[in-house]
């Protein structure tokens, strides 16, 4: 039998290549360095992600290129994904370093998990095989299982990591079964090849077929526990509040990123012959995630829970340009790139925005003392101004208000939805949107416009350097994307290149 | 001087002191604080002259014009520009800034250096919304004014400031989201029908209406009828108008009433008639009847009231109603009424609100039966309050009939049932203004702490008379202000009034294809 040996090219997978080195380093690292200076290890993650986020930019705009016998892809879309998951993961260490200290969490292992999550998600972007994808996706899950459960001592953090991991177990398995289905039909797990199984002979009886259909609702349903889609978002709130805050932040942006790449490559290039299919599943989910997310986070007290519950109404408006991304046009479907560039910024806008409020309330930590109550920031806006403008920005730009990031990313989604007529959406989300600023409303409320109580405890803002120089790149990130978003925008538009 | 940025100048020079409050004067420094946001307002309003002054009467497209690419992938630019229709409402806004500014000194007590950043943020916000040729651009400032004026409400508003800022906020924030899905999808229709680019240029897409069919335009009119609607506020959108009125601070309620309301108004004579000439004119009897049941209605409700504030509010209504009939009249007369109506119902509501402002500081009452004969111990305001009162009935020599007077002949000429019942407002408004003076002014002084009201100070006397003066001007010489308004608005005339309305009939078959 001859044995062919696939063409590797290993420079393509330079940043997880890279990244896998960084993690052993780390871990290496870590045992050198004493328990008063974990931070050093934490630097040394900053410096290494950041190295590598300048790796994956370098391989933007030349097109789609796979390696490891079609197992793996490179093309802007996945490269896209990989520098702002790198980004992201840069702030969140950032954010950690002080946070770390406060709750008496500084071990080389925190960093560790994180870059181990990360590997999984830069595995998921360029994954061109369901089998790589899932393999991204367990790598990513297992860490954020592990980080969300970080501050042993705290009960509600424990909570929430078990709560996380039975039910991501749980949809890991759901995924994985409608992985197997597809196979089943298709006789291969590659993206592309299950896309000409569609498209060929047979193909359009496989599309019909019931047991491939409830293949593909498990598809969905899986995606739709990982994303927190209403209505399999309940372990979300939990799960966020219990995580550390940085990690919060971390796993509300980066998750996603990784997570609405792989399925958008599994639904546009692998299932696009049953598009009218899983469209109707996810236009369906967007809109319950998009109500209820935003309704439910008006009722909550605590800001890190509201910030929980608004995460999951825009997960909503993610998916929303997912749908978005599907024209019929004489009954013929076909995908537009207005939906993925549309998807693709406002990930983006909300990295900067949502890591931005997060961090906010990673500021005000001090030992024994979180501040996640809203009512904990009564008068705030005048004991501390530039703080509490700060938050403004951040929640401005949550709420699609102009001039920030939030505003346009939400403009562009809407774009797309009405370009392709998905008017109903459009309306649900504008008015969700509005529906949100009134939560988010409510805080520059109780920041600005009520007095502090004497009975309360005073509020410290902390002056470590490296939160103070996260916060200052967010807020400017976040108003730089609202006042001048072209080169972005072109960037985002870039993204399709290649992949559809 | 046709070199120099003139609008953008006007525009961003509050912003830039706003800036320079913020990071260069500490809060202590309230009387710093106070000159330079004066100082601020008095250049802004010297450098808009130039706008009254070189103005081409007899252009009817824009001047001023700056144009800079912004945002090319999504077809954005930086365009401004005024004409007749705009021209006067940029020049009130810098003039009410002034005004707004002035008029806080005393009333405002606390926060003075957050609150002169917020005004002359919104300053920023409102001249941008009106120069604004870019549809994308015009809604950024249309939405950037909304948080400088929740914190105005919110922070050195009365005791149910809380919840007249939110209700405020969401309110026209509702409005004007689903005003931005109308923008979208005339955005993409004349992608597919009309010039085939991706453009927000406003004089563009003017033109490119007639070629988008009725049934879309129709939905497209109500996205933007139901965000500028709010704004104005017709009715029956206008229950946040009372609410943010009683609960802004004056310098809050002046603007807003002023200026924030003309956003709304201004609105539909710039984007909904124009771009969407055919279902402006299918949407006439809805809107008409609209404004008359908010003439009527604001009267009524006015006439009931028992807080000079909240009378002044719906007063407010009652007045855009009357801006409404005209603009929807569709024909000459009434939008160019209009027009001038949304000049003279700034002037003198705007006066009205300063004047209550001013016993409120003093007494910290606004309920009519708290007061009773002022006119014997505050001679110069009830002088003051007299003409302006005068103006806002619309007395002959004041400014407030012509405006009146342009919009019923305007109504008429479409039909007379329109103006028969306008009238009715008309008389109305009469009775609760010189009911409410009656109450106010005249009678015993039997309240004892009236009696110690000292009159009006050299200060407010000075920032009541300009208003005064151009009360009296418009009023007697309306010429220079319609002459300049004329030309624009024949042509925003001529755009809508470009396709014939479609008749019932294949209105009917519409509806039935459609089904």
């Amino acid at each position: 039998m001859e044995v062919v040996i696939p063409d590797i090219a290993l420079s393509l997978a330079l940043p997880e290549i890279g990244l896998a080195i960084l993690v052993c380093a780390v871990l290496i690292l870590d045992l050198f360095v004493s328990i008063e200076n974990k931070s050093r290890v934490g630097v040394v993650a900053f410096v290494g992600v950041v190295i590598l986020g300048l790796i994956a930019f370098g391989q933007w705009g030349e097109g789609a290129r796979t390696t490891f016998n079609d197992f793996y892809v490179v093309d802007n879309l996945s490269v896209f994904v990989k520098v702002c998951v790198l980004l992201c993961a840069a702030i969140s260490i950032l954010l950690l370093l002080q946070y770390a200290k406060v709750e008496k969490i500084n071990y080389g292992e925190l960093y560790a998990m994180l870059l181990f999550s990360v590997f999984g998600m830069l595995v998921m972007a360029s994954g061109n095989d369901l089998i790589t994808i899932y393999l991204g996706l367990e790598t990513m899950s297992i860490s954020i299982y592990v980080l969300v459960a970080f501050m042993r001592h705290d009960p509600l953090s424990r909570e929430a990591g078990l709560k996380y991991f039975l039910m991501g177990a749980f949809a890991s398995g759901v995924l994985l079964y409608g992985m197997a289905l597809t196979y089943g039909f298709t006789g291969t797990t590659s993206i592309r090849g299950i896309a000409a199984a569609f498209s060929g002979s047979g193909g359009a009886a496989i599309a019909q077929n019931p047991v491939m259909i409830f293949g593909l609702i498990l598809l969905v349903a899986g995606f739709g526990f990982k994303l927190a889609l209403s209505p399999f978002h309940m372990w979300l709130p939990d799960a966020y509040t219990g995580a550390p805050t940085p990690i919060t932040g971390f796993m509300s942006v980066a998750v996603k990123f990784a997570t609405v790449a792989a399925l958008m490559r599994i639904f546009f290039v692998a299932l696009p012959a049953m598009a009218d299919r899983w469209n109707a599943l996810l236009w369906a989910l967007t809109a319950f995630t998009l109500v209820w997310g935003n309704v439910a986070a008006i009722a909550q007290t605590s800001l890190k829970r509201m910030l929980a519950y608004s995460s999951i109404g825009h997960a909503g408006y993610v998916l929303m340009g997912v749908v978005a991304t599907m024209s019929v046009v004489d009954g013929k479907v076909t995908f537009t790139d207005i939906g993925i560039s549309a998807v693709a910024f406002y990930l983006l806008a909300y990295l900067f925005t949502n890591l931005g409020a997060f961090g906010m309330l990673i500021l005000v930590c001090r030992d024994g003392y979180r501040g996640d109550n809203i009512e904990d920031w009564k008068g705030i806006g005048q004991a501390h101004p530039w703080a509490g403008m700060a938050f403004v920005v951040f929640l401005l730009s949550l709420g699609g208000i102009p001039p920030t990031a939030g505003f346009v990313g939400k403009l562009y989604l809407f774009a797309a939805a009405v370009q392709n007529e998905y008017y109903w959406l459009a309306v649900i989300g504008l008015v969700m949107s509005a529906v949100s600023m009134y939560y988010y409303g409510r805080i520059i409320m109780v920041m600005y416009m009520e007095n502090r109580g004497e009975s309360q405890e005073v509020m410290s803002f902390s002056s470590a350097p490296s939160l103070f120089f996260a916060l200052v790149v967010l807020v400017v990130a976040t108003l730089l994307l609202g006042i001048f978003p072209g080169s972005f925008l072109d960037a985002a538009k870039g993204t399709v290149a290649g992949f559809i | 001087m046709s070199n120099m940025p003139l609008l953008t100048l006007i525009t961003f020079l509050p912003a830039v002191g706003a800036v320079i409050i913020m990071l260069f004067m500490k809060k202590e420094q309230t009387k710093a604080i106070k000159g330079f946001a004066t100082a601020v307002a008095v250049l802004d309003f010297l450098i808009s002259l130039p706008l009254w002054f070189n103005f081409d009467q007899s252009e009817a497209g824009f001047q001023f014009v700056e144009k800079v690419s912004w945002i090319p992938t999504i077809g954005v630019s930086y365009f401004v520009g005024i004409d007749g229709i705009s021209v006067l409402l940029v020049l009130l806004t810098t003039l009410t800034m002034i005004v707004g500014v002035v008029c806080s000194f005393t009333a405002i007590e606390e926060r003075e250096k957050e609150y002169y950043v917020c005004l002359l943020l919104l300053a920023t916000g409102m001249l941008g919304t009106f120069i604004a040729l870019d549809i994308f651009l015009f809604y950024v400032f249309f939405e950037v004014t909304l948080v400088p004026m929740y914190f105005l409400i919110g922070v050195w508003g009365g005791p149910r400031k809380l919840y007249a800022a939110i209700k405020f906020f969401l309110y026209t924030l509702f409005g004007s989201v689903l005003m931005l899905l109308g923008i979208l999808a005339f955005y993409f229709a004349n992608l597919k029908m009309g010039t085939g680019t991706l453009t927000f240029d406003l004089v563009e897409l003017y033109g490119v209406g007639p070629k988008i069919p009725l049934s879309l335009q129709i939905w497209i009119f109500l996205a933007f009828f139901i965000g500028f609607a709010i704004k104005v506020p017709m009715f029956p959108f206008h229950t946040w108008l009372p609410d943010a009125h009683v609960e802004a601070p004056t310098a809050g309620s002046v603007i807003l009433a002023g200026i924030l309301l003309k956003m709304g108004t201004y609105g539909f004579v710039r984007f909904a008639l124009p771009l969407l000439p055919q279902a402006s004119q299918v949407f006439v009897p809805f809107m008409v009847l609209l404004s008359i049941i908010g003439i009527i209605y604001g009267a009524l409700v006015a006439m009931a009231q028992t807080d000079i504030k909240k009378l002044v509010a719906y007063s407010s209504v009652s007045h855009l109603g009357f801006v409404m009939l005209g603009i929807f009249a569709l024909n000459e007369q009434g939008v160019l009424g209009g027009q001038l109506q949304m000049i003279n119902h700034g002037i003198s509501t705007g006066a009205l609100f300063l004047l209550v402002g001013v016993v409120y500081e003093r007494r910290h009452t606004r309920l009519i039966s708290d007061y009773g004969g002022l006119s014997k111990v505050v001679p110069v305001y009830t002088v003051l309050f007299a003409i302006t009162m005068l103006s806002s009935i619309g007395l002959p020599g004041l400014n407030g009939f012509v405006g009146e007077f342009l919009i019923l002949i305007g109504a008429f000429k479409k039909s007379y049932v329109y103006a028969a019942f306008a009238v009715i407002g008309i008389v109305l408004g009469a009775a609760y203004m010189l009911w409410l003076f009656q109450r106010v002014f005249f009678g015993n002084l039997d309240n004892p702490e009236n009696e110690k009201l000292t009159d009006c100070n050299a200060r407010e006397v000075l920032y009541l008379m300009p208003l005064i003066i151009l009360m009296f001007w418009i009023g007697l010489y309306p010429k220079p202000f319609l002459g300049r308004m004329e030309a624009s608005v024949k042509k925003v005339v001529k755009m809508v009034n470009v396709a014939e309305a479609p008749q019932k009939a294949v209105l009917g078959k519409m509806t039935k294809l459609e089904k």
